[in-house]
């Protein structure tokens, strides 16, 4: 195939070209079919971001990304993983230092939305589990993300930016977001430091007492760190380890078969 | 996990009108009673491991015929078919198992990423050759047919060797793959491409040189029109977009064909500017009357003939 005009590699470089080029003809039938549909998709997949930002900085911004991280999948729930990166160092956005945060919980409730399905963990199954903790390893549903972002309240700014209202006084202290999908639809929860520390232990294979440990040592990490503060309306919740167990088993985090109990 | 879906029961052949499945219409979609109805979905909108994407093509699977419509294979393309994309095909299929597969005569992907778009391509010997064997790579990966659809044109700048019907023929034989006819393309591209603004609509009679038993589906839709590009009589031109009712010129070349060509399976396609479901399926039970009557008509000659 030759390099001239309507050849697929002169069609490639008229359609990825941030602006149309001068002389492109009838290409740019095509050229605006394809920006549309990288554009909105980017725009969909990221619901907070045009909530929060309106819609105009929304399909600016996705164009800009388009323009530097042309898409590459046929797939268009799985474009702009690094969209939430972009945002973080955008220079229009940076009066908003979490709106890449925000994006990457939105990025990450569509990887729960598409997950494989699985049994969560049954009644039965936990409460073996929790009779031999020092040996029983909990495995996480594959629906189960979260994100953190140190002293940022992640899960509240996103749920506000989803539901288009504007929480004028955010309880500034660090919280992140748990999703889950255990059926249909996606759940989402927050979670203070020694919760998201309990998480992090179970997901890179300890055991259920490790996890238990990790989360009590980073309460107290916590609790200290807030005696340090002058304003007890910034301090997290103490860890519950009960009402922790509730949440997550609420929430569908862990998958059954649930524990391989070390012999 | 891995599952696999109970089917409706009813073959191909006796899918009547479809429609183009839309999520806000999921409810209305489920309800419908027609035994002969059926859906058709885009492929990657449910290339997913698992949730609701997937779980409501397998509810919908056990009431409707269904149609698994693929936009990302780039069979006329350049570079490799993806074989990740392939994989995820295939499990598709196998997870819901549809009455129908198809794909697009286009481009989509090239050396340093993928299109959102059907790009063209000038049919060629050497084209023919080299699409009949990434189709029949594909057909192999799936263990049976697919269908491919003729494509949209907005320029005649493309230098074509081999005619629509004559490629599409060549295509159906060779590779042993079915053909979908979208009359939607057909038609406008016979609107731009055309330079007696006359005489244009005649343009589209190719379509009865193609072989109608290779003919596994039609697609019908609307169009949008862009203000920026002319035809060469200074017309706006109709752009592919799926965003509005079927032009009468549509409806006019569809009452012909199946008139010609005997029951098709039949798809309204209506993806942006979506309507109130009730809009969507007058277009459908308008596409269902004219099966109907070549039905009634085509028993009717079949008993006068064997009286004869």
């Amino acid at each position: 195939m030759s390099g001239g005009a309507w050849s697929p590699a002169w069609l490639s470089a008229q359609l990825r070209s941030a602006t149309p080029p001068s002389g492109i003809g009838l290409a740019q039938v095509y050229r605006n079919t394809t920006w549309l549909a990288w554009i909105e998709a980017l725009v969909s997949q990221f619901p907070s971001i045009y909530g929060l930002m309106g819609d105009e900085w929304a399909h600016a911004a996705a164009r800009e990304y388009i323009r530097l991280h042309p898409p590459d999948s046929a797939v268009l729930i799985d474009i702009g993983e690094t969209y939430p990166s972009f945002l973080a160092t955008f220079e229009h956005a940076s009066q908003w230092p979490w709106l890449g945060d925000v994006a990457q919980c939105d990025w990450l409730w569509s990887r729960a939305h598409v997950a494989a399905d699985a049994q969560t963990l049954t009644r039965q199954s936990w409460l073996n589990a929790i009779a031999n903790p020092h040996c029983s390893r909990l495995q996480l549903h594959p629906s189960c993300h979260w994100h953190w972002r140190d002293g940022a309240p992640i899960a509240q700014l996103w749920h506000d930016a989803k539901q288009r209202t504007s929480n004028t006084a955010p309880n500034w202290h660090g919280e992140g977001l748990l999703l889950t999908r255990p059926s249909s639809e996606v759940l989402s929860c927050g979670i203070s430091a020694p919760e998201l520390a309990f998480i992090n232990a179970l997901a890179i294979g300890g055991t259920l007492q490790e996890a238990v440990e990790t989360a009590l040592s980073n309460n107290d990490a916590s609790e200290t760190g807030a005696l340090n503060t002058a304003s007890s309306a910034h301090t997290p919740p103490p860890l519950n380890l009960a009402r922790l167990s509730a949440k997550l088993l609420r929430m569908g985090a862990f998958m059954d078969p649930i524990y391989h109990a070390d012999q | 996990m891995t599952t696999t879906t109970q089917t409706s029961g009813a073959t191909p052949s006796q899918l009547g009108a479809g429609l183009g499945a839309k999520p806000q219409h999921w409810d209305a979609l489920l309800a419908v009673k027609d035994a002969n109805f059926w859906l058709e979905v885009h492929a990657e909108n449910h290339m997913v491991m698992g949730g609701p994407r997937l779980a409501i093509l397998q509810t919908m699977r056990q009431r409707h015929g269904l149609s698994i419509h693929g936009v990302g294979l780039s069979l006329a393309g350049s570079v490799a078919i993806n074989t990740q994309h392939l994989s995820k095909l295939v499990r598709l299929v196998q997870q819901v198992q549809p009455d129908l597969i198809s794909e697009h005569l286009a481009w989509s992907a090239d050396q340093a990423g993928y299109f959102p778009d059907l790009l063209p391509a000038a049919r060629t010997p050497a084209l023919l050759h080299h699409v009949v064997a990434r189709v029949q790579l594909v057909q192999d990966a799936l263990g049976r047919p697919i269908a491919i659809e003729n494509p949209s044109h907005y320029t005649s700048e493309l230098e074509h060797t081999l005619g629509e019907a004559e490629f599409l023929n060549d295509l159906a034989k060779r590779s042993g793959c079915q053909l979908l006819l979208d009359l939607n393309n057909v038609v406008l591209s016979s609107h731009n491409l055309h330079r007696d603004e006359n005489n244009w609509v005649g343009a589209s009679d190719w379509v009865f040189d193609l072989d109608s038993h290779a003919i596994s589906e039609i697609h019908l839709a609307g169009i949008s029109l862009d203000d920026n590009a002319t035809t060469t009589w200074g017309d706006a031109l109709w752009i592919d977009s799926h965003s509005s009712a079927i032009s009468q010129p549509v409806w006019d070349l569809y009452q012909r064909f199946i008139t010609h060509a005997g029951h098709k399976p039949t798809l309204i396609e209506w993806d942006n500017n979506v309507p109130a479901f009730d809009t969507l399926w007058q277009q459908r039970q308008r596409a269902q009357c004219i099966l109907d009557k070549q039905r009634v008509f085509h028993e009717w000659w079949r008993l006068v003939t064997s009286m004869a």
